[in-house]
């Protein structure tokens, strides 16, 4: 035999069968990969978008054996990989017909499978009319026996490890903390396990991932670019098990993911379609999940830290701070929809791990069973809901390239999923020295705001909210400046200063405000506070805009008088007015936005 | 109730239910929808065939009536009726209110008369007439297909349900065309009986259990101990919804290729099939017997009869001995074996005598092979 594994158990058969089912749903056809250790089924659906990898460890078979030197007949499956310890593994890939092996494993109606076997016999021994056939014989407890040859194809197969990069990616992002010797007092043990388990996978891992990061050599390697972005959640199944029970997967098509300091929301929900007439041919639909983030098993977040990176970085914004991916729901829900073993069997692992990189990037679930692991990759949505943040994000960073070629200083933070945890701390020195060092973050992110004056304006703790404005000439802020909490470095302004000259003269002035990220913090009362900090920002804001409007108003009323005195000389002497005006910076756009805006 | 006079037929039943289970067996035979139907004094036969391929017959014997009255000068009565319409008015009433018995009465006056159902329960009655004709192949429906009782070459006894769910699941891997496998060792006591589907899906084979509880008797007739019969999937699957009651199946196969399945459907197993009335059977009634005769898609020639032996040696080889080595054979002569299909007959034979139409003289003929007969 070339190759003979046997499932007796009943449940391992059900796993085996359903494991089978769901990889059939996106694709007719299967490609297995046989090694001496595990057996790796793969699907990959038409349009390229999602891809379930399953495999099955050696001890998930009552019986096993693999001969890969006896295969005569469809030798091309055959394959020699080294593997990351230089070891030399054959492989043998076919793709077969997974709506087949549906059919033939599927359960019986009153009566049960007793044993079910796979067999494939390319030796020289093998008939003619048996060659390249899976042959599987299944024993009923009534004691009928049914044997099944459908054929197969032998391949050369090449897997998409995407899995393997984005562990990979994971380690040298955040796993350096866990190397370090205060690993186990700072973080948290489940998150150190995790970490652990993917060292091991990738160990293990029969092909090399061979990823950008790892080649690229590093300056400092605690500073990583917005390219190397990834993210980790840690989640029990049954959150989401749950979410999908009450999202009523049949309406809706997709599923969005959102993770906020606080809280995870799962959001399942159908976009509405409407006919030529504007009438609704579908409805929208909406439901939501949300707990807190204490709920799951842990998480890590990738923030640019790095004030001058705008981009995802900035959680006082509306959508900045929200990690959100959007995919769809049916390949996610049969993913979870295959079955868990008994809660009594040991080493079961209930939690889904999902990585994801950014919008667009393909999001990466692995669950593991005893003998099993499942794995889900599926594309996520890359336009961004919100069309203002984007734009700006792009704009800064273009900016970014065009002014910093060097690589930015990123801030790797892990986000504690328990308030007795000891926390993370920021990795990046810097931040770790006070609560409202995002300040500076979302200060910059509108750097033509600030002139020299700002930068003499210098830190005033208490200040949870500023304004910021751009303006070709920002002298007009007066008392407004009050507010301003800038505590950037001189270097990193002045470039930007430096950047605003260079730019085409904007007439426009944009005003924003926002509350001081927390989840910077690194202290846990803050969370506890955190009500009370939102009253007391909320109180700074009316002060703000009180002291905003006052100075506006008197700068308005000062520029009347200007233009008064001005048009009065302008009758008196015939001087050309419109230098004076332009050397003010008085546009009157300016004022109409300034007070259409607050009032 | 009706007037009894002369050439006449009536019998009335409760048990609507089991004759709906029985007489929906006899659907998938036939792309028309006529049904000829026998009537003498031991019951109602209903024959149906298609294409001179494979033919049903029904037996419903008098004890599932509580009243049985026939009377003719023939002995017998010849009609062709729409089996939908039948089913349809038998099936619509036996769904009918649980909590009351409602009566059947079937009715027929001779040619030219409808064949009538009357319907009574407390309230209401009704009465439904359906028109009768005679067919031109109704003269003789079993020319051809008839079982060669000299040249016998497969016999074998199976339970009912453990056929029923090889058969389907031959349907659900798609199956187009099966072949039958049949093989016994006399030096090492085995018995093989298997299914093999051609379908999609490539070769499959579903081995039937050898053990004596579920196959009574395999017994083949030929020097070379194996046979493989080759039957278009379509003809094979006719089987399904009468082995779905059956109790107990006998299959035989004949060197010229005619297959027959005579089926035992006992009392009890149509009435856990249709659940709905829970009223008795006749403590006498000897259950619906069903013969069906197919003929072989074609004799297989060397090569695909090798493949099939490759193909079942390298499953054997799998194996290891199998438990029926501890059962001893069934023995082909074993009386009690035929007796399970005795079915009272005495009535039946000594009317044959009289009966002096060829017509008749054929339908005694295939009655006479039906394995109650036997």
């Amino acid at each position: 035999m070339s190759f003979r594994a046997v499932i007796n158990n009943l449940e391992n058969h059900n796993t085996w069968y359903r494991t089978l089912h769901v990889l059939s749903t996106i694709s007719e056809e299967l490609k297995f990969t046989i090694t001496n250790e595990k057996i790796i089924i793969t699907s990959l659906n038409s349009t390229d978008t999602s891809i379930y990898k399953i495999t099955f460890l050696k001890n998930f078979f009552d019986e096993y054996e693999f001969s890969p030197h006896d295969i005569i007949f469809g030798e091309t499956g055959l394959k020699i990989i080294t593997d990351q310890r230089l070891k030399q593994i054959y492989t043998y890939s076919f793709k077969i017909n997974g709506n087949h092996l549906t059919t033939i494993f599927r359960k019986p109606d009153g009566d049960v499978i007793s044993k079910s076997s796979l067999i494939i016999n390319n030796t020289t021994t093998c008939p003619e009319s048996l060659v390249n056939r899976l042959l599987v014989h299944i024993d009923m407890e009534s004691s009928i026996m049914k044997e099944y040859s459908p054929q197969f194809e032998p391949i050369q197969y090449d897997h998409i490890i995407l899995d393997l990069k984005y562990k990979q990616d994971f380690l040298t992002v955040y796993g350096r903390k866990a190397e370090s010797e205060n690993a186990l007092k700072k973080l948290q043990p489940k998150i150190v396990q995790i970490f652990i388990e993917v060292q091991e996978d990738l160990q293990n891992a029969i092909y090399k991932p061979e990823t950008e990061t790892s080649k690229r050599k590093r300056i400092n390697p605690d500073e990583f670019t917005s390219d190397e972005e990834i993210n980790f959640i840690s989640c029990n199944q049954t959150l989401l098990r749950n979410f999908l029970e009450n999202c009523n997967s049949h309406v809706t098509e997709q599923v969005k993911f959102e993770l906020t300091p606080y809280k995870f929301i799962i959001t399942a929900f159908t976009k509405a379609v409407y006919g030529k007439n504007n009438d609704i041919l579908r409805n929208v639909i909406n439901m939501s999940n949300q707990f807190n983030v204490s709920n799951l098993e842990g998480h890590c977040t990738f923030e640019l830290g790095d004030a001058s990176i705008t981009t995802n970085n900035n959680m006082t914004t509306t959508k900045n701070g929200i990690k959100s991916r959007t995919f769809s729901l049916r390949e996610f829900k049969n993913f979870l929809n295959i079955p868990l073993p008994s809660k009594n069997s040991i080493n079961y692992q209930g939690t889904v791990n999902i990585w994801y990189c950014k919008n667009g990037d393909p999001i990466f679930m692995e669950m593991k069973k005893p003998n099993v692991v499942m794995q889900l990759i599926q594309l996520t949505e890359s336009d961004l809901e919100n069309v203002v943040p984007k734009s700006n994000v792009f704009d800064k960073a273009s900016k970014r390239e065009v002014l910093l070629p060097p690589p930015q200083p990123a801030t790797v933070k892990r986000v504690p999923s328990f308030n007795d945890m000891p926390l993370i701390k920021s990795r990046k020195p810097s931040h770790e020295k006070n609560l409202f060092v995002p300040d500076d973050e979302y200060s910059q992110e509108e750097p033509p705001l600030f002139n020299n004056q700002h930068e003499t304006d210098n830190n005033n703790n208490t200040v949870m909210a500023s304004y910021k404005t751009t303006q070709e000439e920002g002298s007009v802020i007066g008392d407004s400046q009050l507010g301003m909490n800038a505590s950037m470095s001189n270097t990193d302004l002045t470039i930007n200063i430096n950047n605003q000259t260079t730019l085409a003269n904007r007439s426009n002035t944009t005003i924003g405000w926002g509350v001081a990220p927390v989840s910077k913090v690194n202290d846990n009362s803050k969370e506890v506070d955190l009500g009370m900090e939102r009253t007391r920002q909320k109180n700074m804001l009316k002060k703000e805009r009180l002291l905003f409007l006052r100075g506006l108003k008197r700068q308005n009323e000062a520029k009347q008088r200007e233009r008064e005195k001005k048009a009065k000389r302008m009758e008196e002497e015939n001087v050309n007015t419109n230098d004076n005006d332009n050397e003010n910076g008085f546009g009157p756009t300016q004022d109409d936005t300034m007070k259409g805006l607050f009032d | 109730m009706l007037n009894i006079d002369h050439n006449s037929f009536s019998a009335s039943t409760v048990h609507l239910d089991y004759i709906t289970t029985a007489l929906s067996c006899l659907m998938p035979f036939g792309p028309k929808d006529d049904v000829l139907v026998f009537i003498d004094k031991d019951g109602l036969s209903f024959t149906r065939q298609s294409n001179h391929i494979n033919r049903i017959q029904l037996f419903l014997s008098k004890e599932l009536f509580i009243t049985y009255l026939f009377n003719h000068d023939d002995n017998f009565m010849r009609l062709s009726l729409k089996l939908s319409h039948l089913l349809n008015s038998v099936s619509v009433s036996s769904r009918q209110q649980l909590d009351d018995i409602l009566e059947c009465t079937f009715s027929y006056r001779g040619h030219g008369t409808p064949f009538m159902l009357i319907f009574q329960d407390s309230y209401t009655t009704e009465q439904v007439e359906y028109s009768t004709y005679l067919t031109t192949d109704a003269d003789g429906p079993n020319q051809g297909l008839e079982l060669d009782r000299s040249s016998i070459q497969l016999e074998c006894i199976i339970q009912g349900d453990v056929l029923y769910t090889a058969l389907k699941e031959l349907r659900e891997i798609g199956c187009k065309e099966c072949y039958l496998y049949a093989k016994t060792d006399e030096y090492t006591k085995t018995k093989v009986f298997s299914f093999i589907s051609k379908s999609k899906l490539g070769f499959s084979k579903i081995r039937l259990p050898s053990n004596r509880s579920i196959m009574e008797k395999l017994e083949v007739y030929n020097s070379t101990s194996t046979i493989i019969g080759f039957f278009d999937f379509n003809s094979i699957d006719k089987l399904r919804p009468s082995t779905k009651i059956a109790s107990k199946v006998l299959l035989r196969l004949d060197a010229h290729g005619i297959l027959s399945a005579n089926i035992l459907c006992q009392i009890d197993k149509i009435a856990i099939t249709s659940s709905a009335s829970t009223s008795e059977a006749p403590a006498d009634y000897p259950g619906v017997v069903i013969e069906i005769c197919m003929l072989e898609k074609e004799i297989i020639d060397s090569a695909s009869k090798n493949e099939i032996e490759v193909l079942m040696r390298s499953s054997i080889k799998e194996r290891t001995i199998d438990s029926y080595f501890t059962t001893t054979m069934a023995d082909p002569t074993t009386k009690e074996n035929v007796a399970l299909f005795e079915v009272p007959t005495t009535n039946r034979e000594t009317n044959n005598e009289e009966r002096n139409d060829k017509q008749h003289a054929d339908i005694i003929e295939e009655d006479e092979s039906v394995p109650m007969f036997f």
